[in-house]
């Protein structure tokens, strides 16, 4: 009879084990309101308060040394700035907003581990003397310790009251910068970020992470709209539940825009959709159209070059490039009128991308860094992308050794850390 | 109620009751007796959907239907020892939600499940627990209508009391949870089966 039992008991447990049920929860500020008195920074002091910084306390959690940079979203006339920090140690990073008061600049925000799902509130100080009063100058003069910001953080939501303390040490790497192009429209719903994979409010957040680039999959709709979505069907790893099943491409777009919304309540975006938020919402330079099977390559190529043109118009440095993974979208796109003039990304030998002109090659992480073929490919006139590197001992030797242009990844901080504290 | 309590409370239920496993009264098939046997269970009932649906975006009107129609066909294998072996078919209504107005629209959602089951006579009561698949089909009803199918992974889990008729047909009272994972659907089923032993050798 025992073995009958175990069976049974088996059969239980391996039902009940496939769920995963990590979750991060989004840390609330109860005291957010006192920061609504300061005054923005001005770009001098937002310039000034970028770099490296030594982590003087909280090495322990946090590494011991940290890249801060600013990004700005625009929303009209407006442009929210953030000042992110990405951490070395445990693909952690923080983003905090603020701005001054008389000499003194308050930050508040929230940090997260990226290889967990710790986080928590994060608040800052640079006292006039430490750094507030320099920054407030027409040219801030900035050098070693000249800037350090006392801070404290906590878990969760409770007060923060643990010490983190930064001092500058040196500029952010200015030397040729590797673009940080991030995976799923900026980063993956399963990394438990607060907003959807393949979504506006993605694109948007991203460069918080570090990101100056963004790959995005492109499906069709039963009725030829294309939108931002990576798996072939509707599932609960990317949609909440709503009964609807199944190819993404067997509906409409009305019909998923009635019904499905993304994990955080996101819509489905159209592509131009994402583009528009790309073009006159962010700084992003990248972005890299993963063609999924069912998205023609002539609409996709209309939908380029009309958001190339409208990036121009406005003065934007911006490259969209049609990601070409596949021999039949290779084919597909030789097809096409014009197509050595469209800039195109090949994810195959650089023979074919020679053959198609392609302006990226882009072969996988797993092949190394290949320095004599990106160097052969980039004295062509073309540039050489990696993906998709996750792996921060990875990331760095790629940095360290590598001669890539861009680098995919789905941990965009740990990208940028390695790119910025060269 | 959450599904995680349920499933916890599904998962001891099971267990405990294994652990009072005895020798049963097998209507079909008897132990120790080398006789073998395949045993129909064919029969229909009501389904309840027992988890939280999915629905359209918050906001949007909705009125749900979360009970229906269910179906079972079920072959096992007496051989002459307790634990038993067969396979499950069948079809269960899992909900439908009207939502929006002008316009409106309207989802159902199904599953017909293809199940591997063992089962096992404890105290006069037959006890299922089976794996595999489900296959789901959505229907919806909205500036057009889309009728797709997907496969899940899932389980069930049942109870079965038989009561014989002769030597070879029983009526049974069946109460079993359809549970498909992999899209988080679960369903609540009572039904009455009529147990038919097809063959004995």
């Amino acid at each position: 009879m025992r073995h009958p039992v175990l069976l049974i008991i088996a059969a239980a447990l391996v039902s009940f084990s496939c769920r995963n049920e990590a979750e991060v929860v989004e840390p609330t500020d109860s005291s957010a309101r006192l920061y609504e008195d300061v005054k923005p920074l001005r770009l001098g002091a937002r310039a000034a308060l970028e770099g490296v910084y030594r982590v003087v306390d909280g090495q322990d959690v946090f590494g011991n040394q940290v890249a801060l940079k600013w990004s700005g979203v625009a929303n009209g006339q407006d442009t929210a700035f953030t000042l992110s920090g990405f951490f070395g140690k445990d693909v952690a990073y923080f983003t905090a907003e603020g701005g001054s008061l008389d000499s003194t600049v308050f930050l508040h925000g929230t940090w997260r581990k990226m290889v967990n799902t710790e986080t928590g509130l994060l608040r800052f100080v640079i006292l006039a003397g430490n750094g507030g009063r320099q920054l407030m100058n027409p040219i801030p003069v900035i050098g070693k310790d000249s800037i350090i910001l006392y801070g404290s953080w906590g878990n969760g939501s409770e007060n923060p009251s643990r010490n983190l303390v930064l001092a500058y040490d040196r500029p952010l790497y200015a030397g040729k910068q590797i673009e940080v192009v991030a995976h799923r429209g900026g980063g993956r719903t399963s990394d438990l970020l607060p907003v959807s994979e393949n979504s506006v409010e993605m694109i948007l957040f991203t460069q918080r992470l570090g990101s100056t680039g963004i790959e995005i999959d492109v499906h069709l709709t039963k009725d030829g709209i294309p939108i931002l979505y990576h798996d072939s069907n509707l599932n609960l790893r990317l949609t909440q539940k709503s009964g609807l099943v199944g190819p993404i491409e067997e509906y409409t777009y009305d019909q998923l825009q009635a019904v499905i919304r993304l994990i955080h309540g996101e819509r489905i975006p159209t592509l131009q959709q994402a583009l528009d938020a790309v073009v006159y919402r962010t700084s992003l330079r990248v972005v890299w159209l993963d063609s999924k099977p069912s998205i023609s390559l002539k609409l996709l190529q209309q939908i380029q070059s009309e958001y190339l043109a409208k990036a121009a118009a406005i003065g934007r440095t911006l490259e969209i490039y049609i990601g070409l993974p596949s021999q039949e979208k290779v084919d597909e796109f030789l097809a096409l009128p014009n197509h050595a003039q469209t800039p195109s990304l090949c994810e195959l030998s650089p023979d074919i991308a020679r053959q198609i002109n392609a302006r990226v090659w882009a072969p996988r992480w797993t092949l190394g860094t290949q320095n004599d073929l990106v160097a052969q490919v980039q004295s062509e006139g073309r540039l050489a992308f990696v993906w998709t590197l996750d792996v921060p001992d990875y990331v760095a030797e790629f940095i360290s050794t590598g001669r890539f242009d861009a680098i995919l990844s789905n941990y965009p901080s740990i990208v940028a850390y390695y790119n910025y504290v060269r | 109620m959450s599904a995680r309590p349920l499933r916890i409370s599904a998962a001891v239920l099971v267990c405990c009751l294994a652990g009072f496993a005895v020798p049963g009264d097998l209507r079909a098939g008897t132990p120790g007796d080398s006789t073998y046997s395949l045993v129909a269970y064919i029969g229909g009932g009501l389904a309840r959907y027992i988890v939280a649906p999915g629905g359209p975006p918050p906001g949007v009107p909705v009125e749900y239907t979360r009970t229906g129609l269910s179906g079972t066909v079920r072959v096992m294998w007496h051989p002459d020892h307790l634990l038993r072996l067969g396979l499950e078919s069948g079809w269960a209504s899992f909900y439908s939600y009207k939502f929006g107005t002008q316009p409106s629209g309207e989802v159902s959602l199904s599953a017909v499940p293809l199940l591997v089951v063992w089962s096992m006579n404890v105290l006069g009561v037959d006890w299922f627990v089976g794996s595999g698949y489900y296959r789901l089909n959505s229907n919806l009803d909205f500036k057009g209508t889309v009728d797709v199918q997907t496969w899940s992974l899932g389980w069930m889990a049942a109870a079965s009391y038989t009561h014989p008729l002769s030597e070879s047909l029983g009526l049974a009272g069946e109460v079993k949870w359809m549970n498909a994972t992999e899209h988080a659907d679960a369903a609540l089923n009572i039904q009455v089966q009529l147990v038919w032993k097809l063959l004995e050798w």
